[in-house]
């Protein structure tokens, strides 16, 4: 009886692979390919602009990496937009799916207004927020200065500042995102446990702390994840904001100063390997913190 | 299905041709792509419909690039570092020639093409790298002073000439106004180089490959003092803190808002201003930038010039195009439809030109006293010293003193190279 199910199985197996061959040898192409190329490139000294010195450089772009000041001063100030941003991105994401999901009726409206900015292409998002930040033609200032919080207008892109501002419009723009991912970890937890909990005299406080956290890590997992691996590479709105001024360049712009403005691929390219080894690395932590496994609850 | 199976063979077809570079058709017609930035004018348009049609057996496209330089500029970099040889003709904006000449992706220009005593000095250095001419200038731009001549006339003032009337206009005309006396362009960007390139010559600095090597204490003073003499507008409330995030357009938009006694920037803003919707229509000025007592004043040139891609396989053609296009006629009818400030001298003496542009005679003043910024295949590196330092000095972030000695040693190590 086992003879012909084992062989359906392996001609299904075959079958699976054939299917799935082109979008592999498509993944190799446009993913594989690229990287693979840019670690080659980290080796040797190339600029686009003076081909004809091109050459193997070992290790010296790495070295020269370990220390480039601006590289050093760029990395902590990604560290610092991170941690920031997505700390505050998951605790307003959080409170905002616990509020969605109690929402019976008009949830529709409630939602999609949560969601728009998230809906917004980031550079368009960017531009919205310098134009509310402009210190004399800003509605920011205008409102406070109305409110009478403050007399002069600050100008909220200026040193000091200017990593609040744009901070303040990521959080604004990526916040939906976790509450989108939030809000589904909320959906699929069953009724019955709140039930069984509320029959076992379990307060609205120890429900959220003993059923709802518990069962809501993985989400929230997976929100942290994605959000640090995008907060860590950041470009476009400080690129519209600031454009890296005033402590607020991020390795992505250096990289993209690097690569494109200066043409630098060997050195560029080094750069790219290094940020790539530390969103790497930094995920794998991440996964590891969050104890994100196959395991069934007990 | 066969609808279907036509647009893809269409598209085959299509992309071999373009892999393959069909840039002569079977119908004997050569094609020639010239890149350059849009004209919302038309005049461009225009003066390509017209050429193709004197020219049956050559056909010119104009390929739109984007508007933003820098992205033009990536583009450009990526098609040529590829070395694409669809395109034909590319506008480069006035400091690129140098890193594009150097790379060999442009052709130089053959002597005796044009004649150079017709053109601005400012554009003619533009086109020029170790002696060799490799484009031909296309039209210009330089950093001007915009002034309210309403409030000066009423406070009975002439128009600044050196810093030191500026700054006296500003504390007796805008002050007691409640306006703010100088905007300028601050932000960490391009343009912060022209506006501080401008400070420093106009305060008898420089910072030429020949000042770095021969006399650097004295190229670091200088660069200091400019600095120190920028953070001073600021300290002083000639100008707001504010400007070290304004571009052009921030910058405009007060001024012709009427908010600020005097802005620096670009000719572009002429029209804006004298536009009805401005509420400054009508009290504007021009002028060249103020500079020291005894010095003179410089403005940073901008503007375009055209090359010939080096990959080009029609240079003949590409090059009786650039002729064309480059030629008082089309220069005339690029300033008179689109406000282009033409490269060529004659363009404006011509009645036509000025009876639109009244005010190009004004500007053609400032024409006389401009200079480049560095010339160096390495100028986007360039830039972004001079953009860091001089925008962390002026932040507070680093010391004047500090910030002039890395702009000093780092751009005698480019220069140099």
């Amino acid at each position: 009886m086992s003879g012909p199910m084992t062989r359906r199985r392996r001609r299904d197996s075959r079958l699976a692979v054939w299917l799935l061959a082109p979008s592999l040898a498509f993944v190799a192409i446009i993913g594989a390919f690229p990287v693979l190329s840019q670690f080659v490139l980290s080796f040797t000294h190339y600029n686009m602009k003076f081909a004809d010195e091109r050459g193997f450089a070992g290790l010296e772009n790495f070295a020269r990496l370990a220390t480039d000041a601006t590289f050093l001063q760029d990395f902590w100030q990604t560290v610092y937009f991170t941690v920031i941003s997505v700390g505050f991105e998951l605790t307003f994401g959080l409170a905002a799916a616990l509020a969605l999901n109690r929402i019976g009726r008009g949830r529709a409206p409630v939602s999609t207004s949560v969601v728009l900015p998230w809906a917004l292409p980031t550079v368009v998002a960017a531009t919205m927020w310098s134009l509310i930040l402009n210190d004399r033609m800003g509605l920011l200032n205008s409102v406070l200065v109305r409110l009478g919080a403050i007399d002069t207008p600050v100008v909220w892109l200026g040193p000091g500042l200017a990593m609040g501002s744009i901070i303040l419009a990521d959080v604004w723009k990526t916040t939906p995102f976790v509450a989108i991912i939030l809000l589904g970890g909320l959906k699929s937890i069953p009724d019955q446990y709140y039930e069984a909990a509320a029959l076992d005299g379990a307060s609205r406080w120890h429900q959220l702390r003993f059923v709802t956290m518990p069962l809501l890590r993985p989400f929230i997992a997976i929100a942290l994840l994605f959000r640090t691996m995008d907060a860590f590479r950041i470009f476009d709105i400080i690129w519209v904001l600031t454009g890296g001024a005033t402590k607020t360049e991020t390795l992505s712009i250096y990289i993209y100063r690097v690569l494109f403005r200066y043409s630098d691929l060997g050195y560029g390219s080094a750069m790219t390997v290094a940020l790539f080894l530390i969103v790497f690395l930094m995920s794998l932590g991440l996964l590891k913190i969050m104890k994100v496994t196959r395991e069934p609850l007990q | 299905m066969g609808k279907l199976s036509t647009t893809v063979r269409a598209g085959v077809a299509l992309s071999i041709c373009f892999l393959a570079g069909c840039s002569t058709g079977g119908d004997g017609v050569t094609r020639i792509i010239f890149a350059a930035g849009q004209d919302p004018s038309g005049a461009t348009a225009a003066l390509i419909e017209e050429y193709n049609a004197l020219h049956p057996g050559v056909e010119v496209t104009f390929q739109v690039m984007p508007a933003n330089t820098d992205t033009q500029h990536d583009a450009y970099v990526t098609y040529l570092s590829a070395r694409e040889s669809s395109i034909d003709l590319y506008s480069l904006d006035v400091i690129w020639t140098a890193e594009f000449a150097r790379a060999g992706w442009i052709q130089p220009i053959p002597s005796g093409f044009f004649d150079e005593q017709m053109f601005l000095s400012g554009p003619l250095e533009s086109v020029m790298y170790e002696g060799t001419i490799y484009a031909v200038p296309w039209f210009t731009d330089a950093g001007v002073l915009y002034y309210r001549s309403d409030l000066l006339e009423k406070a009975g003032l002439p128009v600044p000439e050196t810093w030191s009337e500026f700054r006296q206009a500003c504390t007796s005309v805008a002050e007691p106004a409640g306006i703010e006396g100088f905007i300028w362009q601050g932000a960490k960007y391009e343009g912060l180089v022209c506006n501080f390139l401008e400070v420093l010559w106009g305060r008898g600095g420089d910072i030429t490959a020949e000042t770095l090597r021969d006399s650097p204490e004295r190229a670091v003073r200088d660069v200091e003092s400019a600095i120190d003499f920028m953070k001073e507008l600021i300290e002083t409330g000639i100008s707001p803190a504010s400007v070290l995030t304004y571009k052009e357009e921030e910058s405009r938009r007060l001024f012709t808002e009427g908010q600020v006694l005097f802005l620096r920037n670009w000719p572009y803003v002429w029209s804006i201003a004298e536009d009805e919707e401005s509420s400054v229509a009508g009290s504007v000025g021009v002028a060249p930038l103020p500079h020291a007592d005894g010095e003179t004043g410089y403005s940073t040139i901008g503007g375009w010039n055209i090359a010939i891609s080096a990959y080009s396989r029609h240079q003949e053609e590409a090059l009786e195009f650039l002729a064309f296009i480059t030629g008082e006629r089309s220069l005339r009818l690029r300033a008179i439809e689109g406000g282009y400030l033409p490269t060529r001298k004659s363009t404006y003496e011509d009645p036509d030109v000025l009876a639109v542009n009244p005010h190009y005679s004004s500007f053609f003043d400032v024409f006389q006293n401009t200079r480049n910024r560095p010339r160096t295949p390495y100028y986007p590196i360039a830039s972004d010293i001079i953009q860091e330092n001089v925008h962390r000095a002026l932040t507070g972030e680093f010391d004047s003193r500090a910030a002039a000695e890395s702009i000093v040693t780092e751009m005698a190590a480019i220069l140099s190279r």
